[in-house]
């Protein structure tokens, strides 16, 4: 009896999230299948954009708290690995520390978000964004100024040195951040800080009287998206190998952004999407260079008219119409 | 301390800048009042005005004078808020997450509008001969009438601001509009018109704004984008929405910038800046003049 309610409940668990698992086992074997570097290096580019973004949206579509900061958290994870890495940490502790760095930044940040209204914290971290631009080129002793720090050595698992010319385990450790931080994120939407989240979001007035704590909950996923960037931006780091100002430029705003936008504000998959499609479609555009960020913010205004839910609706439709045809051979 | 001679001197400069941040803050400000959108392509609206005026100024074809030119430019300025309001603002703002929305079009206006500026102009510094040459002396120091120009053609738009809002009918319903949306739909106000003229205007604004900063500074595609970060200091300071609150913070921002500048340097004076808006939010967050929302 109670075997089989086990297998029960395993299969539903399978039904449920087979399209997920199909996915997820496509992108583990796909090193196999393509073995081209420049591919490689575009998904890796890809998983990348896809964790800034889906910690972006974890607060813009999820939360509704809209901050400009999360190039400037990226940047300071991506800073502090390579400060310390360069000093001779190993660059998985200096990924933590990155983290954690962030973190502390989001927690200054979001003090203020318990005493003022979301609109001003856009205007804070816009701020902040633009005053840590300045410092990177001010304080030139610790982040190497306009130049930036170049020659940040690579991750190295004991005395075996992950060469950067190698893709394929910066795939797979790019892949794993991407899947912990979703997974992360699917955590928290589908346990009571989610709900307490969207009622905040959707009806911050009513959430409030019925007892849920408005600044408790935004600031804890915060700190958690804050430490998920820094150690996105920390391996972003080690992989190229150089971190710079560029790293805060307006194109690196807006690609997250219109990740989001294009994939689908407030879900999960949404921003993963959007960052693929954006990567491989603006590489596709490399030819036409000066012409991509005026296309990128023209298509960024066109989807938030015409289509404000994003790919997410239409694909999600799409799968299930195919789950259904193949329940039914 | 400092001397009193360039103390003179260091509050001249700030009084300047103060000029230049309350053409900007008003506009951002007062596009907040009435239509509750934050504009953050308004930096980028700046550099168009600084450009276009450039353009018709020094580039060969057109040769035109100061005075036409910058009349032109507010015309096509005009124009482009308008159409940015009616493409972009308007259909997003009766949407479900209109705020967020409206927060990440504009950006997505700004990239857009950045990139055709360098697309069109290109990357080269520019600059705007200044519009009147020669000095005179104000007691202990030399001013150049080019900046007392300014101070005066900034602090005229102000006071046109002023007498359009307290004077005339379109005035009144946008104060209307900004004050209680339902109550002036009621009254027979065109709501749709004052979100119109709101953006039209604070357009026209930061265009001045940028004309005026591409005559001291240069011009570039991405020079909206301090002025634009200094407006929103200034309109933390005085309180987002409020008009009189915006034009007084924005000569304390620019008195304490300068004085910043002076004492501990260049790149000083936005930390301290920044400072100020923390603090000023955790002790005061809807500003001097900014209404105090019940929530």
């Amino acid at each position: 009896m109670e075997r089989g309610r086990l297998v029960k409940i395993d299969k539903t668990l399978l039904s449920k999230h087979r399209t997920e698992l199909f996915i997820i086992i496509l992108l583990l074997i796909f090193p196999l299948l393509i073995n081209d570097k420049y591919m490689l290096h575009l998904m890796i580019t890809s998983f990348v954009w896809a964790i800034v973004a889906t910690n972006w949206n974890m607060m813009l579509g999820y939360s509704g708290v809209f901050h400009y900061a999360q190039l400037a958290l990226f940047s300071i994870g991506a800073y502090t690995s390579a400060i310390l890495s360069l000093a001779g940490v190993s660059p998985w502790i200096g990924m933590i520390a990155a983290g954690f760095l962030a973190a502390l930044f989001s927690i200054a940040l979001g003090w203020p978000i318990a005493k003022v209204k979301g609109i001003y914290l856009v205007l804070l971290t816009f701020a902040f964004h633009f005053i840590l631009l300045s410092s990177l080129f001010h304080l030139r002793d610790l982040t190497g100024g306009s130049q930036g720090l170049v020659n940040v050595p690579p991750f190295s698992i004991g005395t075996y040195v992950l060469a950067r010319t190698e893709k394929v385990p910066y795939y797979y450790l790019a892949f794993i951040l991407l899947l912990i931080s979703t997974f992360i994120h699917k955590r928290i939407v589908d346990s009571p800080i989610g709900t307490a989240l969207q009622a905040l979001r959707d009806s911050e007035k009513y959430a409030i009287s019925r007892g849920v704590n408005p600044y408790k909950y935004k600031i804890a996923m915060f700190v958690i998206c804050s430490f998920l960037t820094g150690v996105c931006g920390a391996f972003y780091t080690h992989y190229l190998a150089h971190v710079g100002p560029s790293i805060l430029s307006f194109e690196n705003i807006v690609t997250p952004l219109a990740a989001i936008v294009i994939g689908g504000m407030g879900t999960i998959e949404g921003p993963i999407i959007g960052s693929f499609v954006l990567i491989f479609v603006s590489e596709y555009l490399r030819g036409i260079e000066l012409y991509r960020l005026v296309i990128k913010g023209l298509f960024l205004i066109i989807m938030l008219i015409f289509m404000p839910t994003g790919l997410v609706k239409p694909l999600r439709s799409i799968a299930s119409s195919l789950s259904k045809k193949l329940k039914k051979k | 301390m400092i001397p009193i001679s360039s103390l003179i001197v260091v509050l001249f400069s700030g009084f300047i800048q103060g000029c230049l941040y309350a053409l900007m803050s008003a506009g951002v400000t007062f596009q907040w009042g009435i239509s509750r959108d934050l504009n953050f392509a308004l930096g980028a609206m700046a550099t168009w005005g600084a450009y276009i005026v450039w353009s018709l100024l020094c580039a060969s074809t057109f040769k035109l004078g100061y005075v036409e030119s910058i009349l032109v430019m507010v015309i096509i300025v005009f124009l482009a808020g308008l159409a940015s309001n009616y493409l972009v603002l308007r259909p997003l703002r009766h949407k479900a997450n209109a705020t967020i929305n409206i927060f990440v079009a504009t950006l997505g206006l700004a990239t857009f509008l950045e990139n055709a500026a360098l697309l069109v102009f290109g990357g080269r510094l520019k600059q705007l001969p200044p519009l009147l040459e020669g000095t005179v002396s104000l007691g202990p120091m030399y001013v150049s009438v080019h900046k007392i120009l300014i101070a005066c053609v900034a602090l005229s738009v102000l006071v046109v601001l002023g007498l359009f809002l307290n004077k005339t009918r379109i005035g009144l319903a946008t104060r209307a509009t900004a004050q209680d949306k339902e109550a002036a739909l009621l009254m027979g106000i065109n709501v749709e018109r004052s979100y119109a003229i709101a953006v039209g205007m604070a357009t026209v604004f930061v265009g001045l704004a940028g004309v005026l900063l591409g005559s001291i500074l240069f011009i570039t595609p991405t020079m909206g984008t301090t002025p634009l970060l200094k407006a929103f200091f200034v309109v933390v300071l005085g309180g987002l929405g409020s008009i009189k609150g915006t034009i007084y913070a924005s000569f304390v921002i620019g008195e304490i910038e300068a004085i910043a500048m002076y004492l501990l340097g260049i790149f000083w004076a936005s930390p301290v800046l920044f400072s100020i808006m923390i603090l000023m939010l955790l002790v005061r967050p809807e500003g001097f003049y900014g209404e105090r929302e019940i929530s």
